[in-house]
């Protein structure tokens, strides 16, 4: 508070001090910069084998010293469906936008089917693209859209009729081709963006959240058609979003970033099962997961509010526990004792009281205090539950994952 | 249900008629007001209907409320008068006013698209520099330009009539806003992505768009160049290259015997009828893109 009235009062030195502290961000931009393209002399300018799209190393430093994307690596193979996922600002559309050559890359190398691209014009790389807004051309007809870059193509008109009207029967949008997109709806939109990216037949389909203008409905409906699209086209995607709905279910990789870097790179059940980290424990799954902080002792933990869990030996073997850990735990993982079949660990059973249970129809999600958290579990609705209730909660000892409170890198 | 309709329902006729009477008295002030204005605004163009249509002594003598006889005679006086080269002063004006607007409008669309779209070094430097010509008054340069034409023997001729005016700060910084507002990025990159040129981004994609916004500025710039006395008249002697506000002028001042108010009357009506028709063709467009400039439609 005082140092705000401090500043507020001379407007010149709080001018100057703003410029000093530009001046400075500037500098450091600048000196981040001719690091990463030090380091990339290092790289070398050989395309990796086996892989279509490759980027290697590769870093966002902007001008302002604000370091976006760090060191992202990943080899992906012809025909695979990649998704970076994270929370917003975490650098997932800049690295995007660095394949498709709308920001300049600050270091790393970047190869899409054997060339190197670095320096390359976007309409040169191979690419299409679809952006979050459509970015529809708004004085074309649905038609002239989709023709529009095969127009730049130099390709005669009956080649360019054959693609259209091909994209258009796909998308089932043969009887909007006479439209302009101000008289189309958000999803027939999204579908005409969907066409102008796959008329071109590119080497790599970019998608920059193209989903998230849409109504919940719509982007279940979307996001199946974009699968079964991918099945069809077999081209290489790239596919941006925040959602980790969509992660998981269009995956063929998933890519989670946070902060700019990569966290963790894997099949959808690989992520889902095996997380790397806390992070990405917390953001794949949903309801996410629960976090107890516990105490280990002889392969059993202890939570915050007394109670103890036996963790299975196979999951133990070899490995060395902290005495302090976060023991994280699915909300499906967590079963309702007095109706669930399968409960077969007794020893696991504990009794809480609900402090809410929110009903979606076929399930419950069941908050109740635990462990010195929130904790919120998945149960059947086949049983009335209310606020207040006392339940018995039976957790799933193998499904339990460990992390190190300090790095919050999972032990298993 | 409806506002209307709950009053009804809730506190039948009384209170309806209330609010009728109410409706009434308020539509009556609104349009008498209405019509008020318009009387002021039209009623100059009517006196000079009016008054063309009458001879020059005629209007010496006072106000007249109803065309006169004298139309016919002012027309043969007009175009027959030698000293006065109307048919040439007409077609300069308009190849001038076209020309111009036609270029102030392409080439401040380009510089707003530049301004808008790129980042250079020393774009915060031009901006301002643009938004600071637009403070100085025409006047205030116009020694300058005066100095540099005759130095350079550039006078009585067409180009330096336009070249000047096509850096209009103004179309500029209106067409920067429309832009602003109504041009997203990432339509900008999606056709880059396509393989545009980045010429042909603002020839086939940006232009287009901002269609509406070329046409009002095309208008006001075409109006003020049909208008523009100030550097004519300091620049062309030639009658031949004469603009239409010059021969006004040169009519006006001419000997008192020579004086003629019908021909000045009717002159002025020519000079004005290009302007009003072409304000009652597009101005449905104007009055749609004042507003849709600022509010995103």
């Amino acid at each position: 508070m005082s140092e705000e009235k401090k500043v507020s009062r001379n407007p010149f030195k709080n001018y100057f001090d703003k410029k000093k502290k530009e001046r400075e961000a500037k500098a450091l931009g600048k000196k981040l910069q001719e690091e990463a393209r030090a380091r990339d002399e290092a790289l070398g300018k050989d395309a990796p084998e086996g892989s279509y799209v490759a980027l290697q190393n590769i870093n966002k430093i902007y001008d302002n010293g604000f370091h976006a994307v760090h060191d992202f690596s990943i080899d992906i193979k012809q025909h695979e469906f990649i998704v970076f996922v994270g929370p917003s600002g975490c650098g997932k559309s800049t690295t995007l936008r660095m394949i498709a050559g709308l920001e300049d890359i600050t270091g790393g190398n970047l190869f899409i089917d054997g060339d190197y691209m670095n320096d390359v014009a976007p309409k040169d790389r191979g690419i299409a693209m679809v952006f979050q807004s459509y970015a529809l051309y708004p004085h074309m007809t649905v038609y002239n859209n989709l023709a529009y870059p095969l127009k730049i193509m130099h390709l005669n008109k009956a080649e360019i009729d054959r693609r259209v009207m091909s994209a258009a029967k796909i998308l089932q949008i043969e009887t909007l081709l006479d439209r302009k997109p101000k008289a189309l709806s958000g999803g027939q939109r999204q579908r005409v963006a969907l066409g102008r990216a796959i008329v071109k037949h590119a080497k790599v389909l970019l998608m920059d959240e193209p989903l998230s203008n849409l109504d919940a409905k719509l982007r279940v409906q979307m996001r199946s058609e974009i699968v079964s699209l991918h099945r069809k086209l077999n081209a290489t995607t790239i596919y941006v979003t925040h959602d980790q709905t969509e992660a998981m279910t269009m995956a063929s990789r998933i890519v989670i970033m946070k902060d700019g870097y990569v966290q963790q790179i894997g099949t959808p059940i690989e992520v889902f099962n095996h997380p790397i980290n806390k992070f990405v424990a917390g953001f794949i799954g949903s309801p996410s997961m629960n976090f107890f902080d516990v105490t280990y002792k002889d392969g059993k933990v202890t939570f915050a509010s007394g109670e103890t869990l036996t963790i299975p030996e196979e999951l133990l073997a070899g490995k060395v526990i902290p005495e302090h850990v976060i023991l994280g735990l699915r909300p499906e993982n967590i079963h309702n004792a007095d109706s669930q079949r399968g409960v077969d660990h007794p020893d696991a059973n504990f009794t809480v009281t609900v402090r809410l249970a929110e009903l979606l129809g076929n399930e419950y999600y069941i908050h109740a205090p635990f462990g010195g958290i929130d904790m919120v579990a998945r149960f059947p609705s086949d049983k009335n539950i209310q606020t207040g209730d006392v339940v018995t909660v039976n957790f799933s000892q193998k499904r339990v994952h460990l992390f190190d409170p300090e790095t919050e890198v999972a032990i298993f | 249900m409806s506002k209307a309709q709950a009053v009804q329902l809730s506190n039948p006729n009384k209170k309806l008629k209330n609010e009728k009477v109410a409706l009434t008295i308020h539509r009556v002030i609104v349009y008498t007001v209405l019509v008020l204005l318009s009387i002021i605004c039209l009623f100059p163009f009517y006196i000079l209907l009016v008054n063309c249509s009458h001879s020059s002594p005629d209007i010496m003598k006072g106000f007249h409320w109803w065309f006169g006889t004298y139309f016919a005679a002012n027309w043969r006086n007009l175009f027959s008068n030698d000293n006065i080269p109307l048919v040439n002063g007409i077609f300069n004006s308009i190849f001038i006013a076209l020309v111009n607007a036609t270029l102030t409008v392409y080439f401040s669309a380009l510089t707003a698209f530049a301004t808008h779209i790129y980042r250079f070094k020393g774009k915060k430097f031009v901006e301002t520099f643009i938004l600071g010509i637009m403070m100085i008054p025409s006047q205030v340069a116009a020694m300058g330009l005066v100095m540099f034409c005759i130095e350079n023997s550039l006078t009585d001729n067409y180009l330096i009539l336009i070249l000047p005016s096509i850096a209009s700060p103004i179309t500029y910084f209106y067409m920067k806003q429309y832009l602003e507002s109504i041009l997203p990025m990432e339509v900008i990159e999606a056709a880059r992505v396509d393989g545009t040129s980045e010429l042909g981004i603002f020839h086939k994609i940006v232009l287009p768009i901002i269609k509406p916004a070329l046409a009002v500025q095309f208008i006001f710039a075409y109006v003020s160049n049909w208008n523009n006395y100030f550097t004519p008249s300091m620049l062309i002697n030639n009658s031949k290259l004469k603009t239409i506000p010059l021969i006004i002028a040169q009519l006006s001042a001419s000997s008192p015997d020579t004086f003629d108010k019908g021909q000045i009357y009717l002159l002025l009506t020519i000079a004005v009828l290009p302007v009003v028709v072409v304000y009652l063709i597009f101005s449905r467009a104007i009055i749609k893109n004042l507003t849709s400039g600022a509010v995103k439609g």
